[in-house]
């Protein structure tokens, strides 16, 4: 098929990306505004991004997520790389397909289910909701999306190389650490860096799981717009599509990376 | 030639002239598989195969594709265990022993250099897994850097190297640890023609100088004649015969082996008969019945039978010789070598056969050519009869 230029792909381009990114840009560009009305330009000004840093809450609400993204993502991709090891690596074993599919799940999962699954089962076992309870039920759904990334490039990854290394004398355990893990980090990296971000940025499962004392900053945000957007909303906005951005391109650089040292030998 | 191949040369001689463990009863050998199957669902890859490998052999396994040589190794290496028999090395049997407990090391077909450690980590890492201490683990990697003459491209990473480089890290890297036994899976598989010679020879010297029993993987004939004190042929994952280069040329056993190892021109035929200790061939590709001298075979009257003749064992000639086993056609083909003419002559009876010639001169006056009719003869001795 020929890529031609035609007026017709411009516009389509162009009106597709003006309807994704347009409300985006919107948020960006108000929160620089100087006026307090949101929706009137007022000229440039930074002077929300300072009130945000002396607004308490949204400080808080904030320190809450970073802690929540930190930990859930750690722990998920620990767990989620162990998952991928034991999918791609255990050959055959029966209910591999069923193990397999149970990993997916969650994510096609509509989130209001899970979350209510998981304040279910919180509240059944008598876990006080709060910090641990967002940390563990973000752990959950990042998981999987860990164990996908580490997934993808175990599949194409080398057996014979940890065979070397156990044939050379390592255990099992030592070649998985000093030959597997090192050419997979760039993959289980991009894995933590996405379970981060998609830790930061939910809501719907944070607010079922959630209690007093640990209102992340999209709760926040959200029960503050609520009540009236305000100027310095889109500033926290801004700053948390920023952060998300950023998360979202190293991950998408080191799975390319990745795939390149692959494809050098 | 350079000076450590010079001083090396009498001591392979010495070894490689008095070495047959195999023919002493009372040898025990290193290796062993006995009554070894190895199933992969429904297809067997391997099939009731013993076969004993001697301290410091050179043994090579040949055979075509997917024909067992690679799960053979990998059930010594210990990657794969027997679906029935069991391995021994030295005595101990191996069954349940993972493959990071075996004195074994393994080149792999593929390298499986670790692509993110240097040519001098890559060697180090079988011998750190060992704690050994780190004067030692450095001394020891100086050595086999030194070996395979690589010494100034200690700190390159693998994708740095060319492939027959690759091919001496992987090699370096297994010799390290000093193995009972290597096992080299196609070793050579990747290089050019002339690196792959003077590698074979390396491999020899490196044998003979470190006194290890080397088990060798290769589907390239030459390559296993050159190098190897014996030779197994196997066939859809069994063994077919076992031998020195000489013999598996000279009296293969099978019309397999045959046809496997080297040229060969087989015409078919029945026993018509022995003759002051020679069989009788009746066959249509020849006029009068052909004369075999081989003691070996024991034939009934009227069993078909094929006799097979090396094309070098055949002459050309103009006008019919003297004694048996004349063949009568027309030259179809010349192929010349340089050091050998191929000819291909149509026999009346619709076979062709090959007849190589050396070039002992330079200038032949009045050399055959082209549809030319010829006689092509050998001598009863220089034939094999095959009944399988
Ligand atoms: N892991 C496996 N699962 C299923 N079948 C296998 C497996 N490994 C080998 N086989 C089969 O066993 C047979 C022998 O394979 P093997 O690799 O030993 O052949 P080979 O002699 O080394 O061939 P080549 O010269 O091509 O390397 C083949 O038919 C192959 O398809
Ligand atoms: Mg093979």
């Amino acid at each position: 098929m020929a890529r031609r230029f035609t007026w017709f792909n411009a516009t389509s381009l162009t009106l597709g990306f003006a309807f994704l990114y347009l409300p985006i840009l919107l948020v960006v560009l108000y929160s620089f505004n100087a006026s307090q009305l949101v929706t009137v330009w007022g000229g440039f000004s930074g002077r929300w991004y300072g009130a945000l840093l002396r607004n308490d809450a949204l400080r808080e609400a904030a320190w809450v997520t970073l802690r929540v993204a930190f930990l859930s993502a750690t722990v998920a991709t620990f767990l989620g790389t162990l998952a991928a090891v034991a999918l791609t690596r255990y050959g055959r074993f029966s209910g591999r397909t069923l193990f397999t599919g149970m990993i997916y799940a969650p994510m096609v999962m509509p989130e209001v289910i899970t979350g209510l699954s998981l304040l279910l089962l919180f509240v059944a076992v008598g876990l006080d909701r709060g910090f641990w309870t967002v940390t563990i039920a973000h752990t959950t759904f990042t998981m999987c999306f860990v164990t996908v990334v580490v997934q993808s490039r175990l599949i194409t990854f080398d057996r014979s190389l940890e065979e070397a290394a156990m044939d050379l004398g390592a255990t099992p355990l030592r070649a998985f650490l000093s030959v597997t893990l090192p050419l997979i980090a760039p993959a289980v990296a991009a894995g933590f860096l996405l379970a981060f971000t998609l830790s930061m940025d939910d809501l719907v499962i944070a607010s079922f799981t959630s209690g007093p004392g640990a209102t992340t900053l999209p709760m926040r945000i959200y029960s503050q717009v609520r009540l009236g957007v305000t100027p310095e909303i889109n500033a926290a906005a801004t700053l948390l599509i920023a952060f998300v951005t950023l998360g979202v391109t190293a991950a998408a650089l080191l799975t390319k990376r990745a795939a390149q040292t692959q494809a050098r030998l | 030639m350079n000076d450590t191949t010079r001083a090396l040369r009498p001591a392979i001689g010495a070894v490689r002239r008095s070495f047959s463990p195999w023919t002493d009863p009372q040898a025990r050998p290193l290796i062993r598989f006995e009554s070894v199957t190895k199933r992969f669902g429904e297809a067997v890859a391997v099939e009731d195969l013993s076969l004993d490998i001697f301290e410091r052999e050179f043994f090579c396994l040949l055979g075509p594709s997917g024909c067992g040589k690679t799960t053979l190794m990998r059930m010594l290496a210990g990657f794969e265990e027997p679906t029935a028999g069991r391995v021994l090395l030295a005595g101990q049997d191996l069954t349940g022993v993972p493959p990071y407990r075996r004195p074994v090391n393994m080149m792999f077909q593929s390298y499986a250099l670790f692509p993110h450690m240097s040519v001098a980590d890559n060697i180090a890492y079988g011998l750190k897994q060992d704690r050994l201490p780190r004067g030692e683990i450095e001394a020891r990697v100086e050595e086999m850097l030194r070996l395979v003459q690589l010494e100034k491209l200690a700190t390159r990473r693998p994708d740095q190297l060319s492939g027959g480089q690759r091919q001496r890290v992987a090699l370096a890297r297994a010799l390290a640890k000093r193995p009972k036994v290597l096992l080299l899976d196609e070793p050579l598989g990747a290089l050019d023609k002339k690196l792959r010679e003077e590698t074979q020879f390396e491999l020899m010297d490196l044998q003979v100088r470190l006194g290890m029993t080397f088990l060798v993987v290769t589907h390239d004939q030459e390559e296993a004649m050159t190098m190897s004190d014996r030779i197994a042929v196997m066939d859809h994952g069994r063994i077919v015969q076992v031998a020195t280069p000489g013999e598996l040329y000279e009296q293969p056993r099978t019309r397999f082996v045959a046809e496997f190892v080297g040229d060969i021109n087989i015409l078919e035929g029945k026993v018509a008969g022995m003759e002051e200790g020679g069989w009788r061939v009746e066959t249509p590709h020849a006029s009068q019945a052909l004369t075999v001298f081989d003691p070996d075979e024991v034939l009934g009257h009227g069993q078909p039978v094929a006799v097979a003749v090396r094309p070098e064992k055949m002459t050309i000639h103009r006008q019919r010789p003297q004694g048996p086993n004349v063949l009568e056609g027309e030259v179809w083909d010349i192929g010349y070598l340089g050091d050998w003419t191929v000819y291909r002559v149509h026999l009346g009876s619709g076979a062709v056969v090959r007849v190589s010639c050396a070039n002992a001169s330079r200038f032949v006056a009045d050399p055959i050519t082209w549809d030319e009719r010829v006689f092509v003869a050998f001598a009863p001795d220089a034939a094999i009869l095959l009944s399988r």
